[in-house]
């Protein structure tokens, strides 16, 4: 009420203004983007943010770079998102050796229980429902079996990423956000972009990598 | 938490931080870099102008409908199931969020780097009621442990050296550590993980907040900001009532802006879109989500023709870097919370009273915050505006209205004019003449002379030399009387060189 007052009004505006041009409308020059740059353009950024891009053209070449990852950071415990991602990746058996308490005890304990789990993981690995290439930025939905802390807490995050999923600007991603098929604005999902392993140049602006959040990043994608 | 240097006046703060080395080196090494690495950020992105226009367009719309538009985010908010209270000042702020913890019975806070709890104190006052805070930023860290202020608001530590950390480290309990950069960070990563764990409550700030989807908006890069938002059962969000935009689209804008500006990334290495509480079917994020929307002076800018525009600032830090007087004093010097050209503004705007009038005189009135911000705030129109108001308001000291009433009568009227000048003339032989400067070694004009050239007086002025130089000009001699102009402040002297030697 005080805030209309001061802008001149009696009452505080009930409906949204009109305004000439909403967001970075007409910003960016509307050239057609092909797949291959697309890609070629997130693995380049992701790796310039010091992560690590691998491009796998079928499931069977995803799974053999999945298992060369793991066994050259020979974890004790891995944990995974537990919405159907290893399935839908082919991966279940890739990720069965190194899962000593098994994947699915974890689900459903109280949540000290949970992240505690998590937390003692050295590797974590999820999914992802955008990319945008102009950032190296994986942008991940919490949801039902999807964790947030799974992306957060282990050392190492590894994100399995569909070609397909990739958009070229961060606009693009914000604008299908918007648009998501049975949510409205306030049911949206936590959202979480990530773009490269956890940084800060807080001493002595020395570049340090992995502060609270991972280490390292490995983006495993799947062009098919 | 308290600045060491509260006590001192600006100039003596000022003073003090030219003297330390390490921090001048370290604040010009890391403001250049940063300014460097904007420059690089902001030229790929192409069109950078274009983009600040628009940064300052959605700025601009927003905070003139900003009835509107804070109405629709807290009513959206609530929709989306979390607990919207609004703060008159900081009392009321603190009120709120005590009652919150107490609520919880919390003992431990984990609080992730926020400019509003530091600008209403909030650690001191929940740590006078027995609750633990940690603050979980590197930097912010550091700072608290040292027991000291931010000093930029986006490097926080900038003024501390690895040794100073390490030490800092070690009385924390730390052992065995060197000044090494790796093992400094993975001590602190240990150490915080626990607070994280084990915290009952997450503060953080908000860097935007989404009208049309009630949602709050994260940027970090330690990831520190996730964890606080992510692991404890609650997660109180403080934020100032100029934070909003209005949609989701115009984030893009915003999320180009501001990293950029900040630190010359693309994007910061996690931007956090939250919406609500964690739903019911997931395994982590808070159970409740509490947004406290601050004004704390804030509205009282709203409607003001020269200052509402400061409402606009998204908090980059950009001004900071390229302000030739924080590259020279760095953070502490200002006594306030907000550094660098946008504190020189917004402080005594949000806090009215003598403790930081002088705030606005930090500044050389150079424009370079101007060019940087990437919203265009004209921070240095506005740092003139307020000069010019507490003048008016009868700031300045008594002395300095005098002589300014004294020069207004002596200069609107010719012979009044005349009159004064050999007065004057009079007097600066006992203030002292050096190589055609006034060097006042004491009195009134000591202060003003210091650091800056005062032109002599010449021993006749032009009005009066003016008949005899026509005579010269017309005999066509110019043998004795050379003519001589000396820019210094503005001022024209004329006269013979060989007059204002020191005798
Ligand atoms: S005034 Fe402008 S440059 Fe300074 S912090 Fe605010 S937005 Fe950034």
């Amino acid at each position: 009420m005080r805030i209309a007052t001061r802008l001149g009004r009696k009452q505080p505006l009930g409906e949204t203004p009109r305004r000439p041009v909403v967001g970075a409308a007409g910003l960016r020059s509307a050239r057609r983007i092909f797949r291959e740059e697309i890609i070629a353009r997130f693995c380049a950024e992701l790796e310039a943010l010091g992560g690590v891009a691998i491009r796998c053209e079928t499931t069977a070449s995803l799974r053999d770079q999945l298992s060369r990852v793991l066994q050259q950071l020979s974890p004790q415990h891995v944990a995974c998102w537990e919405d159907g991602l290893a399935e839908a990746f082919n991966v279940e058996q890739t990720l069965s050796g190194y899962q000593a308490d098994g994947r699915k005890a974890v689900s459903g304990t109280a949540r000290k229980t949970w992240l505690q789990r998590i937390a003692e993981a050295d590797i974590g690995i999820t999914g992802c429902d955008y990319a945008v290439a102009e950032t190296g930025t994986v942008v991940l939905l919490a949801g039902s079996q999807r964790g947030r802390a799974v992306s957060l807490l282990p050392s190492v995050h590894i994100v399995l990423v569909r070609g397909g999923c990739i958009r070229m600007h961060l606009g693009d991603v914000l604008h299908e956000l918007g648009h998501l098929p049975g949510h409205t604005g306030t049911t949206l999902p936590a959202v979480n972009f990530i773009s490269g392993p956890s940084r800060s140049s807080d001493i002595e602006n020395d570049l340090s990598i992995g502060v609270h959040g991972p280490a390292a990043l490995y983006a495993l994608i799947l062009e098919g | 938490m308290t600045t060491s240097s509260e006590s001192l006046d600006l100039q003596d703060r000022a003073r003090r931080a030219l003297e330390d080395d390490f921090l001048r080196t370290a604040v010009r090494f890391t403001t250049d870099r940063l300014k460097t690495t904007r420059k690089t950020a902001t030229e790929q992105l192409g069109r950078w102008e274009d983009w600040r226009e628009r940064g300052r367009q959605i700025r601009a719309h927003t905070v003139s409908h900003l009835d509107h538009y804070l109405g629709l985010f807290a009513t959206n908010a609530r929709k989306a199931g979390a607990r919207v209270h609004f703060a008159a000042d900081a009392a009321d702020a603190e009120r709120v969020v005590l009652d919150i913890a107490k609520q919880q019975a919390a003992i431990l806070v984990a609080k992730s780097k926020s400019m509003v709890t530091e600008e209403i104190h909030l650690n001191r006052h929940l740590e006078e009621h027995g609750i633990e805070v940690v603050e979980t930023d590197l930097g912010e860290y550091i700072i608290q442990l040292a027991g000291e202020a931010p000093s930029h608001i986006i490097i926080p530590a900038i003024h501390k050296t690895r040794e100073q950390i390490r030490e800092l480290f070690a009385a924390d309990g730390a052992e065995d550590l060197t000044t090494d950069t790796k093992a400094l960070t993975a001590y602190a990563r240990k150490r915080l993980r626990e607070t994280f764990l084990q915290a009952d409550i997450g503060i953080t700030g908000c860097n935007f907040a989404i009208a049309e989807s009630g949602s709050v908006v994260l940027f970090t890069n330690e990831g520190n900001g996730r964890m606080v938002s992510t692991l404890p059962k609650t997660h109180i969000v403080l934020m100032g009532m100029e934070r909003i935009i209005p949609t989701l689209a115009d984030l893009d804008v915003m999320a180009n802006l501001l990293p950029r500006s900040a630190t010359g990334q693309k994007l910061t290495t996690y931007m956090s879109i939250v919406t609500g509480p964690r739903k019911l079917e997931e395994q982590d994020g808070p159970d409740d989500l509490h947004i406290v929307i601050l004004d704390n002076g804030r509205s009282r800018q709203l409607g003001d023709p020269e200052f509402q525009e400061i409402l606009h600032c998204i908090r980059c830090g950009a001004c900071l870097n390229v302000c030739p007087v924080y590259r020279h004093i760095g953070g502490h010097s200002y006594g306030s919370v907000y550094p660098g050209p946008i504190g020189a503004v917004l402080t005594p705007l949000l806090q009215e009273g003598p403790e930081f009038e002088e705030l606005p005189y930090a500044s050389s009135l150079c424009g370079a915050c101007h060019e940087a911000c990437p919203v265009k705030i004209p921070l240095h129109d506005m740092l003139a505006a307020l000069r010019r108001r507490q003048v008016e308001r009868g700031r300045g000291t008594r002395g300095e209205r005098m002589a300014f009433r004294g020069f207004q009568m002596a200069f609107s009227n010719a012979r009044r004019y005349r009159g004064t000048l050999r007065m004057a003339r009079m007097a600066q032989a006992v203030f002292g003449i050096r190589e055609g400067r006034i060097d006042a070694q004491f009195g009134a004009l000591r202060g003003w002379t210091a650091t800056r050239a005062a032109p002599a007086l010449a021993d006749k002025s032009f009005r009066e030399r003016y008949a005899s130089l026509e005579q010269d000009v017309a005999i066509g001699s110019s043998a004795s009387g050379t003519v001589q102009t000396s820019g210094a402040d503005g001022q024209l002297t004329v006269g013979k060189t060989e007059v204002n030697r020191d005798e």
